[in-house]
């Protein structure tokens, strides 16, 4: 099966074409449900006021960077990818992405993931979610998500395209507020990953998605001449 | 004169024309290249799309390759891996490297299309041969893997020596590992801390957690654990796991005084040099 248009003809997330959009939609509520609150000495509740300011203050950042026309996209995109990476629990959605496999996993196995997966999803995220001319950013509402995480609804505006409707699940710890998975247009981005990484590790093993994430990340960009 | 002369007369009038007519389009093509590079640059990728759709289908190889791109990566349009590979074919076909070295990578991987090991190094070769330097390294990793050829490690060597000379970071850290492990080549403790600098001195984490261990023993290399601490330390903020572990255990041995200078030289340090 090919990948299919979304809606608005833009934002499909990726492995949609292996699982299809309804079963998509399944797999994020089951997500939202999980992430469960791991880790002893895990804080209470995450203020969805203070993570929308966290949010918004990402999002002031994010947008500076995209405005400034002086630099290549390339450039404005590496500086989003540094945004998001202090801003995303990466280690945490890393882990959750792989499943099960990462307990079987070896040390280094781990470790070459997270690095490959890093690198990855802030590609993935900083295409996705910037890059777009003339983008705005609008918070739509904020509210509690689970036992202790938050959901900040959203919309990112963009001249000539329907704007686009995204979630952050926020949690905070003691690194301050952290952003555990986007949903774009009532997809979680995890779930998505999720996924499509059990397909690849039950074909291929650890090692086959190492390597795929590690092909994925060795292409060229689009090229000026 | 014969008819099939006049005939010929004529085919040859009409592709001399053509050939001129191609030659007064050939401004407006690249003005049209360069608007949509110019879109593209902004974020506005329908516009880039726009302007580079036509190209592609008149057989501009720069075209198909951005176009094939916006489809991998889902900008624009609907992310679809099989029309991206599409798009990098027909590249490809036209002798563009970078083509053939994602459509190589596409096809190693398997993604919208079936996995090919063969092809994709046929193109791999391809890219390398114009001297792309990471079609260079990912050939020496099939020969080194057998992957679609059959394993060979000398022929893995060479490649992953060519790619390191040109600067690759990647390719400066397989080659230390080589000639540490003695694969393709006889081993050489020297060379491989030689490779494995290189690569730390681009920021490589891998690499610097290698000179971390190969200072604190003196393999290959006089001993210097406060050089060695730096390096670690460098890896550690990387977050590279084995590294932070190898600096927790050096750091313990060392004065604090040693910590202290370890530190300062980590501070001051800034990646040099690039592919």
């Amino acid at each position: 099966m090919r990948p299919r248009r979304d809606s608005d003809g833009n934002y499909g997330g990726i492995g949609v074409g292996m699982i299809g959009r309804r079963c998509l939609l399944a797999i994020t509520l089951a997500c939202l449900a999980a992430l469960p609150a791991t880790g002893a000495g895990a804080a209470g509740k995450t203020s969805p006021q203070q993570a929308a300011r966290f949010l918004e203050k990402m999002a002031t950042e994010t947008l500076a960077v995209l405005g400034d026309h002086g630099a290549t996209l390339d450039q404005r995109e590496a500086k989003v990818r540094q945004v998001m990476r202090e801003n995303f629990d990466l280690a945490k959605i890393g882990r959750f992405v792989l499943g099960k496999a990462w307990r079987k996993a070896t040390p280094e196995q781990r470790a070459e993931y997270q690095r490959l997966f890093s690198e990855f999803v802030l590609r993935l995220y900083a295409r996705r979610l910037g890059g777009y001319a003339g983008e705005t950013f609008k918070i739509i509402k904020a509210g509690p998500l689970g036992k202790r995480d938050a959901l900040v609804s959203t919309e990112i505006g963009r001249s000539g395209g329907p704007p686009l409707m995204a979630g952050w699940r926020i949690r905070s710890g003691p690194k301050g507020f952290k952003i555990l998975d986007v949903i774009v247009q009532g997809i979680s981005m995890i779930a998505t990953q999720r996924s499509e990484f059990r397909a690849l590790v039950s074909r291929q093993g650890v090692d086959g998605l190492i390597e795929a994430l590690r092909l994925r990340v060795g292409k060229f960009p689009a090229k000026a001449s | 004169m014969s008819v099939t002369r006049v005939a010929k007369a004529a085919g040859v009038a009409v592709l001399l024309g053509a050939g001129i007519l191609m030659g007064l389009y050939a401004p407006p093509a690249r003005a049209d290249f360069e608007a949509g590079w110019r879109a593209y640059q902004k974020g506005d990728f329908s516009g880039a799309l726009e302007a580079w759709r036509p190209l592609a289908d008149a057989g501009d190889a720069r075209a198909q390759f951005n176009i094939g791109v916006m489809y991998d990566e889902g900008r624009g349009v609907a992310l679809d891996r099989a029309q991206a590979i599409q798009w990098w074919t027909k590249a490809a076909g036209h002798g563009d490297a970078e083509a053939q070295h994602n459509l190589a990578l596409a096809l190693i991987e398997g993604t919208g299309l079936s996995q090919d090991y063969d092809k994709a190094v046929f193109w791999l070769e391809k890219a390398a041969a114009q001297g792309l330097v990471r079609s260079q390294y990912s050939l020496g990793k099939m020969f080194s893997f057998g992957f679609g050829v059959p394993k060979d490690l000398n022929r893995a060597f060479r490649w992953i020596e060519k790619a390191a000379k040109k600067g690759f970071d990647k390719a400066q850290y397989n080659l230390g590992k080589m000639y540490r492990d003695g694969s393709g080549v006889d081993d050489d403790p020297e060379a491989s801390t030689r490779w494995f600098l290189a690569a730390a001195r681009q920021g490589y984490d891998k690499a610097q957690n290698q000179v971390g261990i190969r200072l604190a023993k003196g393999t290959g290399i006089a001993r210097d654990e406060v050089r060695a601490l730096m390096w670690l330390t460098l890896a550690a903020r990387q977050a590279h796991a084995a590294a932070t572990k190898n600096r927790k255990k050096l750091a313990r041995k060392l004065s604090p005084e040693q910590r202290a200078e370890a530190g300062r030289l980590a501070d001051g340090w800034a990646p040099k040099g690039g592919e």
